[in-house]
């Protein structure tokens, strides 16, 4: 019964993996040219958010000093 | 409408109904009080999504002023049981995002959780019950927030920065505390306002999903170039926060030795952001994109028009960072009570070996943070650096595997949840007229059943490894926050590219920056 418990509860991780290469093997990966296309646009807005973002938390620093 | 419910026969659905008046019922009972985002009148413009999303993002970051009633610069005096996970959750020490993102986050997920897993008996096809479900979720925010810095204050955590207090002479200074309090609670709520701005359709993405990725490309850039000038602790030396800056500052010294000693200071120091976990960040950011574009494209075709082929492409990252997400959303929260439980139990004078069963912190020389050495919490704790994860094997085993479980579990739950199952997506299917190629109508949820569980899981598995691979090399965090920032960008990026589309270029920020 034990082994039994035992062999059930390696089952599902290793049929796991299996399904889970088979599926990556047959995945459709993207080629260099669309990886690069796609690279700078969430780079360019990434930046783009961060710089603002920064920005604004650069306006904190005068701030805080007339706070505390 | 509401018939649905009543109609349902049996002891065990009559149970849930019952659940679902009572718990709806006491939802019902906050509604009137309760401020809410109403729903917009009309469609809103993407001009004026824009600007709600830029607008909302601002004063977000807005939240990161110091709480009124601190010292100045409380951040490094605060002493932090949380260092290691609050860069995800967008908890800012010291300020009034304290409790960053964190109760929202777990509002929604307790709340999805318990419909999907039926605790609930929720048809969320129907408005009013959406409206009571969205209710309950703020409604569970704000209690939590209550409850943190209820929890926070009691443990002391403010303790050695409220302005003007001694720990060891003065009384408890109660209106500090009852100030204290007023301010996180309040932004924190506000912060649930702002989410669901975004969540009423006035503005791209998720809220949540959004903010993160403001917060995360905000820390990216500032680890980089920040340009304040910070003490280090326990030493009388002050550097630049930025990595980047830091090093460009060194090259003003021509001694050789010095300079030496400055560029390995670059990619080795502990206190502030350095090199190396800069090029860890790039890595990920390089790999998260990798893995999104990884799909299965199913050969479909148009059941009304003739020769309309085309392909339906499923995704590794099914359920996107999600998972990721999630498996983080409950270490923290067991973090942050168990902190609260070490805290109330020491005050009671519980044997301290009692206590050490669930968490021992101890505060090491070089930084002011609660470091975990023994106890429950600390075997589901990250470490620090890729030494502390080697030296004690055991707790990085038990973490990775917690976290490998928790995340698959979610993701393998979340693609029927969502409404994005196999079963969801082929009612899609037949509603737009759409069949799979070569396949008869009636096995289309049959193969998409074969296709989608399995992508979500390995998708939410090789991103939690991604992100456990940051987090034993040290990343403290970082490594996680930018998966769920970068992948949820890929969210928002896709739902502007398609409202851009669909305006047809007819836009004022267009013409303006057409030039561009």
């Amino acid at each position: 019964m034990a082994a039994e418990g035992l062999e059930k509860f390696t089952e599902v991780p290793v049929e796991f993996f299996k399904d889970g290469t088979a599926f990556v093997k047959k995945c459709q990966k993207p080629d260099l040219k669309e990886y690069f296309k796609i690279i700078r646009a969430v780079g360019v807005g990434f930046i783009m958010m961060g710089v603002v973002g920064y920005a604004v938390k650069l306006v904190h620093i005068p701030i805080r000093y007339l706070i505390v | 409408m509401f018939p649905f419910c009543s109609m349902t026969i049996g002891t065990s659905r009559q149970f849930g109904f019952f659940i679902l008046v009572r718990l709806l019922d006491l939802v019902k009972f906050f509604l009137p009080i309760l401020p809410e985002v109403e729903f917009p009148y009309e469609r809103i413009s993407f001009d004026e999504r824009v600007v709600f999303t830029v607008a909302s993002g601002i004063i977000f970051l807005f939240g990161q002023l110091p709480i009124y009633g601190l010292v100045a610069n409380a951040q490094f005096k605060i002493i932090d049981p949380l260092y290691n996970f609050r860069t995800i959750f967008a908890m800012e020490k010291g300020t009034l995002l304290e409790l960053g993102l964190l109760p929202a986050i777990t509002a929604g997920f307790i709340w999805q959780l318990a419909v999907g897993l039926k605790f609930l008996n929720v048809n969320l096809n129907l408005a009013k019950d959406r409206e009571l479900f969205q209710t309950g979720q703020k409604l569970t925010s704000f209690f939590l927030s209550v409850v943190y810095t209820a929890g926070l204050i009691y443990s002391g955590y403010f303790d050695n920065v409220i302005n003007g207090y001694d720990v060891l002479s003065d009384s408890l200074p109660l209106g500090w505390y009852a100030f204290i309090f007023v301010q996180i609670v309040g932004w924190s709520f506000f912060t649930t306002l702002l989410i669901e701005v975004f969540d009423k359709g006035y503005a791209f993405g998720s809220g949540i999903l959004c903010f993160l990725t403001l917060q995360t490309a905000t820390n990216v850039i500032k680890d980089l170039v920040g340009l304040e000038i910070f003490p280090l602790i326990n030493s009388n030396k002050s550097e630049t926060y930025g990595a980047l800056s830091n090093l460009l500052k060194s090259f003003t010294s021509f001694d050789l030795t010095v300079l030496k000693q400055n560029i390995i200071n670059a990619f080795t120091r502990s206190q502030l952001p350095n090199l190396t976990q800069f090029y860890i960040s790039i890595l990920s950011i390089l790999v998260v994109i990798f893995l999104q574009n990884f799909r299965i494209e199913i050969p479909i075709r148009s059941t009304k028009v003739r020769a309309a082929n085309n392909v339906y492409p499923i995704r590794l990252l099914y359920t996107g960072a999600l998972p990721v997400l999630f498996t983080y959303t409950v270490i923290i929260n067991i973090q942050i009570f168990g902190y609260f439980l070490v805290s109330i139990l020491t005050k009671y004078n519980v044997s301290p070996s009692l206590v050490a069963l669930i968490g021992k912190y101890n505060v090491p020389s070089f930084a002011n943070n609660y470091q975990l050495t023994t106890g429950v919490l600390f075997y589901i704790s990250n470490s620090s650096s890729i030494i502390a994860s080697l030296l004690s094997p055991i707790k990085s085993v038990v973490y990775v595997a917690f976290s490998i479980v928790l995340s698959t579990w979610f993701s393998q739950k979340w693609c029927y949840i969502s409404g994005s199952g196999p079963k969801d997506t082929s009612k899609l299917f037949k509603d737009q007229g759409i069949s799979i190629a070569g396949k008869r109508d009636i096995s289309i949820t049959k193969e998409l059943s074969r296709v989608i569980p399995v992508a979500a899981v390995s998708g939410a598995f090789s991103l939690i490894a991604l992100a456990l691979a940051g987090e034993i090399l040290g990343g403290l965090g970082k490594g996680v926050s930018i998966i769920v920032g970068v992948s949820s960008a890929f969210g928002i990026l896709e739902e502007f590219l398609l409202e851009y589309q669909q305006t047809g270029g007819n836009s004022q920020f267009s013409s303006a920056f057409g030039g561009l």
